[in-house]
């Protein structure tokens, strides 16, 4: 077998664009949800708990993912539940992203001292554990969403802010800057004009990359109770829920489970294929 | 080098500090411990006599003293909850994660940085891409999805391995798997890119062109270029396995030091929780610098600066 | 000396000295599991299943028998010398756990600790039984006096509640509260071999045990928190016995060598409904909320018709003499509860349940199911785990109410007495009884020493309590023991909810 030496990547594949296409129609699937989900999702029918998807035995068409416990239209929580799991994923992620950002900025231009402390910062929070933040956090704030946002952010947000800091830095010693500085450009200006245009690419990567993991946060924290509160759905909620029931109903567990892993799926695949694309000084 | 040791120690010292304060009140502000410890409730007498007991009535800086004076001299207290001693709670649970954790980084690595390698060396192969597309799901799947599946499957359906404890060496076989598999996949994907980024290296190509034979250059040039950003890659683990822990041990009812941590916040037992924040920053800290050091190993290139 | 030994125990097994039962072990996983094993300490429903089997108290009950009956336990004679006053005979050479001899040094330091220290720890216990205890006279090593305030109807069944369970003075003095209570020593037929707080409790048989030995060789109790793992578990041959598995999960422990068992503990799941905080400090609303609850679909729906729908806040475990017969205080009429909300003024404003985190078998799935119910009637009902309820916003709380000893106070007394804590947290309590005749009704049916009197007045209290209207009793869950086939055991109904009677004929493991 010949060792594959490097050689032009290929464009954008037809896969990259099929994933694309199934994750933005899990997104609008789960954005109108309130259009095209068949029950409410919160509406509890006792008389049909329990009931398995379509292909299986006793299955009907009524509820063609199941029911859970509280017989629930399993099809319409789980459209509900990417609402609600992306919605905080999303949110949370811009959050620690501005922050990440500003600081990362702040402590790139500014160095000296206002360096020293936002660097140290960082440290206490990679040093800090995150599952244990977050849930400290959430006690310290109670458990209403936008709380998981906030807690959601912050235990993220400093990976941004060494990237733009290393970026920063990097570009603080190329000539246009220097140029635009000694033209007397204040820092704020500096930033805008000259450096932020650049952090894109890589910020488009690392934002498509934390995506997923994001969202596996806030399923974790739901499913250990934490998160979002019965009876909204989210994915991670749906899980736990259903974990009680995995030898007689497995669906209830099952069905959000799978969304969740293709949704994290394919944000890993588009993920990769954009960095392919976009990181052109590492196989340029 | 003993300059940067001294340095990197003050500033872990200094992180650690902080974290401690940023623990210690975020804790006691988030609330007490009494309803956890009385689900059915409790009067206020009650409560008042429980909190001058516990000195949780002193304000907040005379209890920090009171933990910090106690701690310098290797007393980190009692759990409010249980009375045991909390280096006691953590000494007899420690074991089982560090084993579980241990053995599933070791399984990790021993299938991953293989499956890497060979995913970035034989990219067309049909095998390794299999291998590559099995990575990417265990990285999208998490850990208690893993768990409850496996216990559904190997432990009610097939009966063969066991779901819950540690009793026996069969116990450990399924928690291992689950914590491994996204650990897998991380670094079998990290490997990968971490070798084609090698395989470019402007004096990889030199030696192609020097007409060295595949096998040499993958072995002398390849691998080693891809052992820095691996120690990188393992140190990060390190920390994924304390947090995967923490659904393992939930999931497979592991006595291990996961479900200490989450039971404490849940119940606001700040000793338990205070020694866990620091230990978890303690790992964290002298893990970092572990690497640091693999990387002067690995590449002497390396300077070490503070 | 491997061989040898074998050697001996096939020897003995020959010889029939080792019987079957003699040799038996039992893994038993469950739901939840306790901090350390203070018989005053731990009141709770996870600790029952444990400490019954390791203390014993001055006079034991007769477990399964209705009504109420004694028999001798560390006192072999009692009599009531003046109204306040018992004495007890000891029985002699009782061996402690810790191999001290158990005397009257050690029932007065057990019990004064809690009702004259009145130490912290032991407070739910004090408030709970013990508040009419004055105090435990040591006359000889092997005689005590127990005084209480005024003469106490319930007294023998309060010393011989498991939190009356007799503890040793030497051991506590010798190691403090915490590491003492985390060693457990007690007079039991079986004693503490290992204990790891909330994990795990290993029980051995304890040889010098003053009665009957033990059946059981060793007794694990696993804490496994996961309803599905302890099915696994059961099903897979890791536990001999699960407890707290749902109804609906008895046809997943179906199978070769397993049964089940379903008990309906003398336990009412419990809604408080605040006396104090808008809107529910109106009546109306609070009636309203009772009307327009529908239990028989809860229990239908939830337990698989397996729970118990009550009808008043009593329980037939009671037995005849004190349980009133034909009593239906519960009716389901939303019309009815729609009616008093418009009479009341409600207009949609929210109403905020609290819960503590999965705490009650179901209680999740339970609050949503009255979030609809109530939503039908036009009612605003939110939802939330919490770790710490908030008194002063809180309009509902969830709550169980078991029956901790036979008697019409057994459930009442011990939750709803003006020293409760619904009666005295945050600024506007949750219980406020208001009718002028509620507390000398209460004080009737606790302190009259005529048992006709005391029911008479129990039923006039129970009418009264539907008027304060402060709690609403939603149904006596019904849980499932899994366990393997060939064993027997039976429901101790003069015990608390949750006992697991492992003492000498009450249970049976055939021989594998």
């Amino acid at each position: 077998m010949a060792l594959a030496l490097p050689r032009p990547r290929a464009p954008a594949n037809a896969g990259l664009w099929l994933a694309g296409l199934l994750l933005t129609a899990i997104v609008l699937a789960g954005a109108f949800a309130p259009l095209i989900a068949p029950h409410e999702p919160n509406a509890i029918n006792m008389l049909s708990r329990s009931a398995p998807p379509v292909w299986a035995d006793k299955g009907t068409w009524a509820h063609p993912l199941g029911t859970d416990n509280l017989g629930r239209d399993l099809l319409s929580r789980a459209l509900y539940g990417v609402r609600t799991s992306f919605a905080i994923a999303t949110l949370g992620l811009i959050f620690s992203a501005v922050l990440g950002i500003t600081l990362g900025l702040i402590s790139g231009l500014a160095g000296g001292l206002v360096d020293r402390l936002i660097m140290g910062l960082v440290d206490v929070f990679i040093t800090l554990p995150n599952l244990l933040l977050l849930l400290c956090g959430i006690a310290l704030l109670g458990t209403e969403i936008w709380v998981l946002i906030v807690m959601i952010g912050l235990v993220r947000w400093e990976a941004y802010a060494r990237l733009v800091r290393g970026q920063v830095l990097t570009l603080r010693e190329e000539p246009f800057v220097e140029a635009s500085r000694t033209l007397g450009g204040s820092g704020l200006r500096v930033a805008l004009v000259h450096i932020l245009p650049n952090l894109a690419s890589p910020l488009v990567v690392m934002l498509t990359l934390s995506f997923p993991l994001v969202l596996l946060m806030e399923a974790g924290l739901s499913f250990l109770g934490v998160g979002v509160q019965p009876p909204t759905a989210s994915l991670g909620r749906m899980i736990g829920d259903g974990r009680d029931y995995l030898v007689n109903a497995w669906w209830m567990s099952g069905v959000p489970s799978l969304v969740l892993v293709a949704i994290t799926l394919l944000f890993q695949l588009i993920g990769d294929g954009v960095r392919d694309r976009i990181d052109v000084r590492a196989h340029g | 080098m003993l300059r940067f040791m001294t340095l990197r120690l003050l500033r872990a010292i200094a992180t650690m500090a902080v974290v401690l304060v940023i623990a210690f009140v975020t804790l006691r502000y988030s609330g007490t411990p009494f309803e956890r410890m009385y689900p059915e409730g409790l009067t206020p007498e009650h409560q008042a006599a429980l909190e001058a007991k516990l000195g949780l009535d002193q304000p907040i800086w005379v209890q920090f003293q009171v933990y910090v004076t106690n701690m310098l001299q290797g007393d980190f207290g009692r759990s409010l909850f249980t009375g045991e001693r909390v280096w006691v709670i953590y000494a007899e649970r420690i074991g089982a994660t560090v084993t579980i954790g241990g053995l599933a980084l070791l399984l990790a690595i021993a299938l991953g940085v293989p499956l890497g390698a060979a995913a970035a060396l034989y990219r067309h192969n049909p095998l390794t891409q299999a291998g590559m597309g099995l990575a990417f799901l265990g990285y999208a799947v998490p850990h208690f999805v893993i768990g409850i599946a496996l216990i559904l499957f190997f432990g009610y359906y097939l009966r063969v391995l066991p779901s819950t404890g540690l009793l026996t060496p069969e116990h450990y076989i399924l928690p291992v798997i689950t914590l491994a598999i996204p650990m897998i996949a991380t670094i079998a994907r990290f490997m990968r890119a971490a070798m084609l980024d090698a395989i470019t290296a402007p004096h990889v190509m030199t030696a192609a062109g020097k007409g060295l034979g595949d096998g040499a250059i993958a072995r002398a040039h390849i691998l080693r270029n891809a052992m820095i950003p691996l120690i990188t890659v393992l140190g990060l683990e390190i920390a994924a396995v304390l947090n995967g822990s923490i659904f393992v041990e939930a999931v497979f009812s592991l006595p291990g030091v996961g479900r200490v941590l989450v039971g404490a916040v849940a119940d606001r037992d700040f000793p338990v929780l205070q020694f866990g924040v620091l230990a978890y920053a303690a790992i964290v800290v002298a893990v970092s610098l572990i690497i640091d050091l693999l990387y002067v190993a690995a590449d002497p290139r390396v300077r070490l600066e503070g | 000396m491997n061989t040898l030994k074998t050697l001996l125990v096939s020897t003995a097994l020959a010889a029939g000295l080792v019987t079957g039962a003699a040799a038996q072990e039992l893994r038993i996983a469950v739901s939840t599991h306790i901090p350390n094993m203070d018989p005053q300490d731990q009141t709770g429903n996870n600790g029952a299943p444990m400490l019954y089997n390791v203390y014993d108290t001055l006079v034991e009950r007769n477990s399964f028998a209705t009504p109420l009956t004694f028999k001798p336990g560390l006192a072999t004679e009692w009599s009531q010398i003046e109204p306040t006053v018992w004495e007890f005979k000891l029985r002699e050479n009782v061996t402690m756990h810790d191999g001290t001899t158990m005397d009257a040094d050690d029932v007065a330091f057990t019990l004064n600790r809690m009702i004259v220290d009145k130490d912290p720890e032991l407070a739910p216990s004090y408030g709970r039984w013990f508040y009419n205890f004055e105090r435990v006279e040591v006359i000889d090593p092997s005689t005590v006096r127990i005084h209480t305030f005024r003469e106490d109807p319930l007294f023998l069944t309060m010393i011989s509640a498991r939190s009356a369970g007799i503890t040793s003075k030497e051991h506590y003095e010798a190691l403090g509260f915490e590491e003492a209570a985390l060693n457990p020593v007690g007079t039991g037929p079986y004693r503490v071999a290992d204990f790891v707080s909330r994990e795990r409790a290993v029980l051995e048989r304890f040889e010098d045990f003053w009665g009957e030995p033990a059946p059981l060789e060793r007794v694990t109790f696993e804490h496994v928190q996961e309803v599905a793992s302890r099915v696994t578990g059961l099903v897979n041959g890791e536990f001999d016995i699960v407890t707290n598995i749902p109804p609906d999960q008895e046809d997943a422990m179906q199978g070769d060598g397993l049964a089940t068992m379903g008990v309906t503990w003398p336990m009412f799941h419990v809604w408080i409904i605040s006396q104090g905080n808008e809107p529910t400090n109106d009546a109306r609303v609070r009636k309203a909320l009772r009307l327009c609850t529908d239990r028989q679909a809860m229990v239908d729906g939830l337990w698989g018709g397996k729970a118990h729908v009550p009808t008043a806040h009593q329980f037939e475990e009671y037995g005849a003499p004190l349980f009133i017969e034909g009593l239906d205080l519960i009716t389901f009429d939303p019309e009815e509860g729609k009616r008093l909300l418009e009479d009341a003024g409600y207009n949609g404003e929210e109403i905020k349940a609290q819960f503590p985190r999965s705490y009650y078998l179901y209680g999740d799935l339970a609050a949503q199911v009255i979030q609809q119910q109530w939503a039908d009637c036009g009612v605003n009902l939110t939802l939330e785990e919490v770790d710490e309820i908030n008194y002063d916003e809180v309009n509902v709380r969830a709550w169980s109410n078991p029956m901790y000893y036979p008697d019409p106070m057994g459930a009442m007394d011990t939750h709803w007495s003006s020293r409760s804590w619904v009666a005295q947290r945050g600024e506007r309590p949750m219980w406020q009884p208001s009718h002028p005749e509620w507390a000398s009704t209460y004080e009737t049916v606790r302190f009259a020493t005529d048992p006709a009197e005391r029911k008479a007045a129990y039923e006039k209290l129970l009418a009264l309590g539907e008027e304060e209207s402060g709690w609403l009793l939603m149904y006596e869950p019904h849980e499932i023991y899994g366990m393997k086939e060939g064993i027997e055991i039976q429901i101790p109904v003069a015990q608390r909810p949750y006992v697991l009677p492992l003492r000498a004929g009450e249970i049976t493991v055939a021989a594998d």
